[in-house]
Order: C-alpha cells, then sequence, then structure tokens
C-alpha cells in the first residue's frame, strides 16, 4: 500500500499543502510544534475516520477556517483511487472514495490500512485491558469487514442490554425480555471473540518470534485471548454448544448483573494478555521488555495486516525512534525496509543512518509548511 | 426575538417536527408566509384533518380513517397469515408488493429499553387474542433488520410459538436487480447463511 499524494486544507495548522511521498521512508523533521504529528493525524484520519490522539471533530479545523478537507491517492495491488475526507463546522464527517460518497463513516475502513506507533502506545503492554480490546478492535476492522458489522451491532445490543439492566436495578424494569437481550448479546458475543482468538493465535506466533529476534532469543513473548465466555476457550470452533454456554453463563450471572446495573460477560470483558518469559508483563515486566514487547506487537500486526489482505499497511512512527534504544531501532528499520511504506516524525536526524537516509524523503516541517 | 410573535410561533411549532432544524423551520416558514391564503388554509386543514379522523384500527393497529381498516374488513384477504410489522410505513411497502394478501399487525414501534419502550409500550399484548381460535396458522415477523428489531422479533416468536402457530422471519438478502459484486460484504454473507436449495 502506497500513499502517492496529500492535500490537506485548514487541518489543524495546515492551511493548504499539497505533496508526494516516497514509496520507503518518509521523514517529517522539525522543532517541536510545527505540525510533524498533524501529518500523520490527517493519514490516520483518513484510515479510520479518528485520530489516535482523542478529539472531537471540530478540534482538527484550523482555528480560522469553518471545515477541513483531506485528500489523498493510494496505489494497491488491484489500482490506484483517491480518498477524501471533509468535514464542515456541525457536520458529519464525509468521505469520498473516487468522488463518490460513502453512505456511513465505518464503510471507510479497509481502504487505506495503517499502523500507528506513538510513545502512547506503552500503554498496549502495561495499561488497561481495554487498551489492548482497541487495538484487537482497530486491527480487525481494518482487515475485517464481518468484524466491524459485528462490533457495531454488538455494542448497540449491549447498549440496549445494559439501559435493561439499569432499569432493573432501578426496580423499575420490565425484565421480561431480558431473555431476548441475552440470546442477541450470546451470538454477537460469540462471533467477536471467536474471531480476536483466531487473529490472536496468529499474531501469537508473529509476535513470539519478534520478539526472540529482537532479544537475541533472550526473551519469549506469549499472547492469550482469554474471553469472558466460559468454555470459549476449549471449545472455539463449535459454535451451537458454546452459545448455550454464553446464556447460562448470563444466567449464573443474572443476579449480579442486576446488582450493578450492567453487562458482565462478552468480549467487552475479555482479556488479551501479554507474558514475557512466563511472567505477565504488564505488572513485572521491566521498562525495556515493555518497550520490546510492543515494537513486536507492532510488528506482528503490521505482518498480520499483510497476511490477511496480502498488502502491507501503512507504518506511522509517531516520535518513537527518540524512545527505542539503538538496536531496537536497527531492528525495526530492518525489518520494514523496503517492504512497508513509512512516516515519521522526529527532531533531528541523528536517529537514523546514513543508508537509511540515503532512501528517504526528508520533508523540513516549519510552521503548518513543509519545504 | 428578532420576529413578530406570529413568525415566531410557527418557526418555533415547525421546529418541534422531526428532521427540522431551526434554519429548516425559518425557511418553511417564510414559505408560509409567501404562499397564498388558501394554499396555507388548506395545510392547516389537512393537519387538523388528519388529527381529527385518523384513528388506530382496532384490530391490526394501523392508522385508518375507519374501524376496522380497509385491510381487515377486506373479506378477500387470508385470514389465516397475520405479518407483523413496526410502523404503518411498513404496511404501505409491503402492500406495494401486492404479493402478500393475508393480514398484518402494527406494533408500533420496537422494544428498546434505551428509549424505555418495553413489550407492553408497543401493542403486543393484543396480538395474542387474534391468534386464539386457531384460524391463524402462520405470523410472519417483519420487523426490521436491526438490533432492536431483532429483539422485537424474537420476543415475539418466544410468545406466539406455545400457541402452536407457524412463526416465520423475512429473509435478509441481496437486492433484486443488482450485481452481486456490488453487494456489501455483510449483506452478501447473510444471503450465504439464508440459502435455500433449489
Amino acid at each position: 500500500m502506497f500513499l502517492r499524494h496529500i492535500r490537506l486544507f485548514n487541518f489543524r495548522n495546515y492551511i493548504s499543502l499539497e505533496t508526494d511521498f516516497g514509496p520507503d521512508l518518509n521523514i517529517f523533521v522539525g522543532d517541536n510544534a510545527q505540525g510533524k504529528t498533524n501529518l500523520l493525524e490527517a493519514i490516520y484520519l483518513l484510515a479510520t475516520g479518528r485520530s489516535y490522539r482523542a478529539s472531537r471533530d471540530q478540534e482538527f479545523v484550523n482555528w480560522q477556517a469553518p471545515g477541513f478537507n483531506i485528500r489523498a491517492e493510494i496505489n494497491r495491488e488491484f489500482g490506484s483511487f483517491t480518498l477524501e475526507i471533509g468535514y464542515m463546522r456541525d457536520q458529519r464527517k464525509r468521505i469520498r472514495v473516487n468522488g463518490a460518497d460513502l453512505p456511513k463513516l465505518s464503510e471507510l475502513f479497509g481502504h487505506l490500512n495503517v499502523v500507528a506507533f506513538s510513545p502512547e502506545d506503552l500503554q498496549l503492554v502495561k495499561g488497561a485491558p481495554s487498551f489492548r480490546r482497541r487495538f484487537l478492535d482497530l486491527e480487525l476492522s481494518q482487515v475485517n469487514p464481518q468484524y466491524r458489522h459485528e462490533l457495531i451491532r454488538y455494542h448497540q445490543i449491549l447498549l440496549q442490554r445494559n439501559n435493561l439492566l439499569k432499569e432493573m436495578q432501578a426496580g423499575r424494569g420490565d425484565g421480561r425480555h431480558l431473555d431476548v437481550w441475552d440470546e442477541q448479546l450470546a451470538g454477537s458475543a460469540l462471533k467477536i471473540s471467536l474471531l480476536r482468538m483466531n487473529a490472536v493465535e496468529k499474531m501469537a506466533t508473529l509476535a513470539r518470534s519478534m520478539q526472540r529476534l529482537i532479544t537475541e532469543g533472550k526473551e519469549e513473548l506469549v499472547l492469550n485471548y482469554n474471553p469472558s465466555v466460559p468454555g470459549l476457550k476449549e471449545a472455539p470452533f463449535e459454535e451451537e454448544p458454546t452459545r448455550e454456554e454464553v446464556l447460562r453463563g448470563l444466567q449464573g450471572l443474572r443476579r449480579l448483573e442486576i446488582l450493578r446495573g450492567t453487562t458482565l460477560l462478552g468480549p467487552h470483558r475479555d482479556e488479551l494478555s501479554i507474558l514475557i518469559n512466563d511472567v505477565d508483563a504488564r505488572a513485572f515486566g521491566s521498562q525495556g521488555q515493555q518497550r520490546t514487547g510492543v515494537l513486536a506487537l507492532k510488528l506482528a500486526e503490521l505482518e498480520f495486516m499483510r497476511k490477511e489482505t496480502g498488502e502491507y499497511p501503512i507504518l506511522l512512527l509517531d516520535d518513537v525512534m527518540s524512545e527505542l534504544d539503538y538496536s531496537r531501532r536497527k531492528f525495526l528499520t530492518e525489518a520494514i525496509r523496503n517492504k512497508v511504506q513509512v512516516f515519521v516524525t522526529t527532531t533531528g536526524l541523528y536517529s537514523f543512518q546514513e543508508a537509511q537516509l540515503a532512501d528517504s524523503r526528508l520533508f523540513k516541517i516549519r510552521n503548518g509548511t513543509i519545504s | 426575538m428578532y420576529y413578530a410573535a406570529p413568525v415566531a410561533r410557527l418557526i418555533g411549532e415547525l421546529t418541534k417536527l422531526p428532521g427540522i432544524g431551526p434554519k429548516t423551520a425559518q425557511r418553511l416558514a417564510f414559505h408560509i408566509i409567501r404562499t397564498s391564503r388558501e394554499d396555507a388554509q388548506n395545510l392547516s386543514e389537512a393537519i387538523a384533518e388528519v388529527k381529527d379522523k385518523i384513528i388506530y384500527c382496532s384490530t391490526c393497529f394501523n392508522i385508518t380513517d375507519q374501524d376496522p381498516c380497509r385491510l381487515c374488513s377486506d373479506q378477500s384477504r387470508d385470514r389465516s397469515i397475520i405479518c407483523v410489522v413496526e410502523e404503518p410505513k411498513d404496511v404501505v411497502a409491503l402492500e406495494r408488493t401486492r404479493d402478500f394478501k393475508g393480514m398484518y399487525h402494527v406494533l408500533q414501534g420496537a422494544i428498546s429499553p434505551m428509549e424505555g419502550i418495553g413489550p407492553d409500550d408497543i401493542r403486543l399484548k393484543e396480538l395474542l387474542p387474534r391468534l386464539q381460535d386457531g384460524s391463524v396458522k402462520e405470523v410472519i415477523l417483519a420487523t426490521d433488520p436491526n438490533v432492536e428489531g431483532e429483539a422485537t422479533a424474537m420476543y415475539v416468536a418466544r410468545l406466539v410459538k406455545p400457541l402452536g402457530v407457524k412463526v416465520t422471519r423475512i429473509a435478509h438478502g441481496l437486492p433484486v436487480g443488482g450485481d452481486l459484486e456490488y453487494v456489501d460484504e455483510v449483506t452478501l454473507s447473510r444471503a450465504l447463511e439464508g440459502r435455500r436449495e433449489m
């Protein structure tokens, strides 16, 4: 996948910008607060419809303008196309593919695939379980349209069911239709947990070999997906019996669920645990192990997405070069060299090697302009 | 307020309509001001007439100006089959097919805890008496294929099945007249799930 050209209008501090990119390494260099990360954010927005820095749409708009527009030309194996996101104040974002409107924002996924890596991603190993669930959701949403459809459906069901449980907690709700919501939840929960489990299985092999390579065999990384549905892990491929198990699980939790007014079973409670050398990396991993773990996960994600879609996604590296030491940096650049289109932000070029700089394109960013 | 009181009132009333924001309301209000007295009168009379004359059919709960409604009193229709829908507009959609000759039951909504709508808030308990005398052989569930519609269909099915009536759900799948390649993946996989032997 190759993002050939981009044009920004009134996006954050870019009033108007148009530029071509190279197929390998693209380096955005400049001082702080000049707009390096904004460029990565624009690319990320084209891929996912949102920002990795939690934001409202309004915040993307240059303060002097009524709206923003981002347009990119993308080459993929099946051909090239243009992708465009436009937003006007107080309206919904609009997405166009080759000039034609997409009816739903969720249909944007899969056009331009990205893996983003920023210092905050350390949370992937040491943060709360929700970070790891979001990681899986974003990754699978990009490669599997069934997954993103089911995920939207699941959240709707969950919202409805939680509302009913809250009503019942307050003694008002009518519990007769809780069974129906159980059925709906069970089917959807099972599909999502199964898809996540299969993905983690593939990811685990990739991440383990990455961790071994980075640490020269000293660290063994294990990914475990722990579904909250009882019995799912043991018999993942027989859908019918486990669907009954989800329902039984919900039955067993019923009193507690009403007491708490929320759904206690399903993919929103599942956990992806990361072990390094047999201990939980979240609680007991050293800083170094956690960093290596994140790097291994991100590289595994790249390979996983290539296996699923046949093409490497685009890699966005936001200020991570300075976070990694020499050997990890070297490993990262070797792993992606001449395979993946990369966008990197950095304040200085000291962390790059001569050979790398030779096949890269350099963009000097100053106050919303490129030179 | 910038507008004279009658104009402001009209804009205020129009804003209450679904899908109408302040700007559209303003545009509509100015249109009404410019229009002839006769047209404006017709509009207000049409609104009043709808409120005066439209009632719900006591059998199927569709909107009607006579009770029982034209569909329920039509003797040529098949009384052994009832199609359950959410809204009156769904009846219109099904009637347009000219394929369905059975009876209807309009729930006037779907179960949605988020909006505080439970089984008692839709016209569900009124369906059961219609199934008591054994003349109805099949109930078709044609609620919307979204989360609320599916839950409602499932709930109705659970109530109706013990009465010994056959319960069916309308199929999800491919639009007619299109090319397979343009169908989105989700619809296509639903269609695969619901395939039939030929």
